[in-house]
């Protein structure tokens, strides 16, 4: 038994070839990458219904098959204007969270672009400045075909609990 | 009166003793010349014969060949004429007919722009046809991609699906770039129809303007032609009128010509009285009775003139119809 749950763990451990497959896609013009295991799947853009009282990064809510899922603008999260919704925009949902805290949010991106294979080697750490991003919402510099792919940390980008205390404080802004 | 007058001076028998002499010799005389001036009237009279007879020749000649002329003249203006006319008429049926024709290449060319702009109807479709193919490569495409998530959640069991994943994104692609190239296309028909509508709208208008232009002048000329062509029968006219005036006159001038007659007559007479008064001088004296030699010679007269001479009047001319032939 014990070599078998060893047999499991060394397989766990072994770098898989879909760890390293990312979603890209384009939000202003710049593209941007997700890993693709916390990306449950791509919606065609449908307007999402808006909830009052929300902070301007939440463009509503959709219904994902009976569920509730909110939609993240994420121009409006990296302080940027949005960009006006095309026939290519979509929503990428986003499962985030520990396994105990898993939330499903919507990402609302300008157009998805492909799923590829970035190999570790090929990512560089985040720069310390200049980037056009918070430092900390990038998990690294991807190198694909000679450009650099932003690619984003999801847990950061879309944080409950910063994203939460952020419509918390305009609740409170919103009572006094 | 002349015989009553001779009659009251009958020579007295006195003078007649003293003049026998002198009376033989005028008688001489006269026998001599009688004859001479006979032959002088016969002379003048042959040459003014003659001479008149040329004169009417001539003149004669002068007539049939203004007749032939005018003839002539008559018949081009009857002929030709009509043939110019004739002409005009059928330039003028034949510049209409042109007309039409072009007015059918206008008519057709109308016809090619309006398909023109029918198969303007068909690349609209098509365009739209683009559109719905790059909506499909692109809803391919999320599919593709969803797929590829898929894939990658199921792991290594999900390796070969991801394959098939990326195919058809590769589909996708090629499908979204063929529409693109559609869509170009057509845009590119689309504007080269739109050209040729133009270039199709712009040449008829040239056209058009070129023909009425053409017509006009063509018009112009024609009727400067006819112009022409009527003062031209006016001045062949006026020319004909002319001929046939002279041709009268010299017709008339003809019949003036036959005082020939007459005064040959009366010179023929006055000879032949003259030869007749040669005779009766040769002839014994005493013979002689003059008043029946003047009532003899009255009695041979065959004008007028010569009646009315004898009688002492003045032969006032007479008109030539009142000749009387006996």
């Amino acid at each position: 038994m014990a070599s078998a749950a060893s047999n499991q763990s060394t397989a766990d451990n072994e770098p898989r070839h879909d760890q390293n497959q990312y979603l890209t896609f384009m939000l202003d013009r710049e593209t941007f990458a997700l890993g693709i295991l916390r990306i449950k799947e791509i919606l065609e853009y449908t307007q999402p219904t808006d909830i009052p009282m929300m902070p301007a990064f939440i463009r509503g809510v959709v219904n994902l098959r009976g569920a509730v899922v909110p939609v993240i603008d994420l121009c409006a999260r990296f302080g940027r204007p949005s960009a006006p919704v095309s026939k290519k925009s979509c929503i990428v949902i986003v499962e985030t969270g520990a396994e105990d805290d898993r939330h499903v949010l919507g990402v609302l991106v300008d157009a998805v672009n492909e799923v590829l294979e970035i190999p570790q080697e090929e990512i560089e750490p985040a720069p310390a400045f200049g980037a056009s991003i918070r430092t900390d919402f990038i998990q690294g510099m991807g190198k694909v075909r000679g450009k650099f792919v932003i690619i984003l940390d999801e847990s950061r980008v879309l944080s409950i609990e910063e994203m939460e205390s952020l419509t918390g404080a305009l609740d409170m802004r919103a009572a006094s | 009166m002349m015989l009553m007058r001779r009659k009251s001076t009958p020579p007295d028998s006195a003078a007649q003793a003293d003049e026998s002499t002198a009376s033989d010799a005028l008688r001489q005389t006269c026998l001599d010349a009688l004859p001479i001036w006979a032959k002088q009237i016969d002379t003048a009279r042959a040459q003014t014969e003659q001479a008149i007879v040329e004169l009417s020749a001539r003149f004669a000649d002068i007539v049939s060949g203004l007749d032939a002329a005018l003839l002539d003249s008559k018949d081009s203006a009857a002929t030709g004429a009509p043939d110019l006319a004739a002409t005009m008429d059928d330039g003028n049926r034949q510049l209409a007919r042109v007309m039409e024709a072009l007015e059918a290449i206008r008519d057709s060319r109308q016809m090619l722009a309006q398909e023109i702009r029918s198969l303007a109807v068909y690349t609209g479709e098509l365009s739209k046809m683009a559109d719905q193919v790059g909506m499909i490569a692109f809803q391919t495409n999320m599919l593709a991609l969803n797929a590829a998530i898929e894939a990658a959640h199921a792991g290594e069991a999900g390796k070969g699906f991801a394959v098939v994943a990326h195919e058809v994104r590769q589909l996708s692609n090629s499908a979204r770039e063929t529409g693109k190239l559609i869509s170009e296309r057509v845009g590119a028909i689309n504007e080269s129809l739109s050209h040729i509508v133009e270039t199709n709208e712009e040449a008829a208008r040239t056209e058009g303007d070129a023909v009425r232009e053409s017509g006009a002048r063509i018009q112009d000329v024609l009727a400067r032609f006819r112009s022409m062509n009527m003062r031209i029968s006016q001045s062949a006219a006026d020319l004909r009128n002319k001929s046939a005036a002279i041709k009268d006159d010299v017709a008339e001038s003809l019949v003036q010509l036959q005082f020939q007659d007459r005064v040959g007559q009366i010179l023929a007479h006055v000879a032949s009285t003259m030869r007749d008064l040669h005779e009766r001088c040769r002839e014994p004296s005493g013979s002689h009775d003059g008043v029946q030699f003047l009532a003899d010679m009255a009695r041979t007269y065959t004008t007028e003139e010569q009646r009315r001479n004898h009688q002492g009047e003045t032969a006032e001319p007479i008109a030539a119809q009142a000749v009387e032939f006996f």
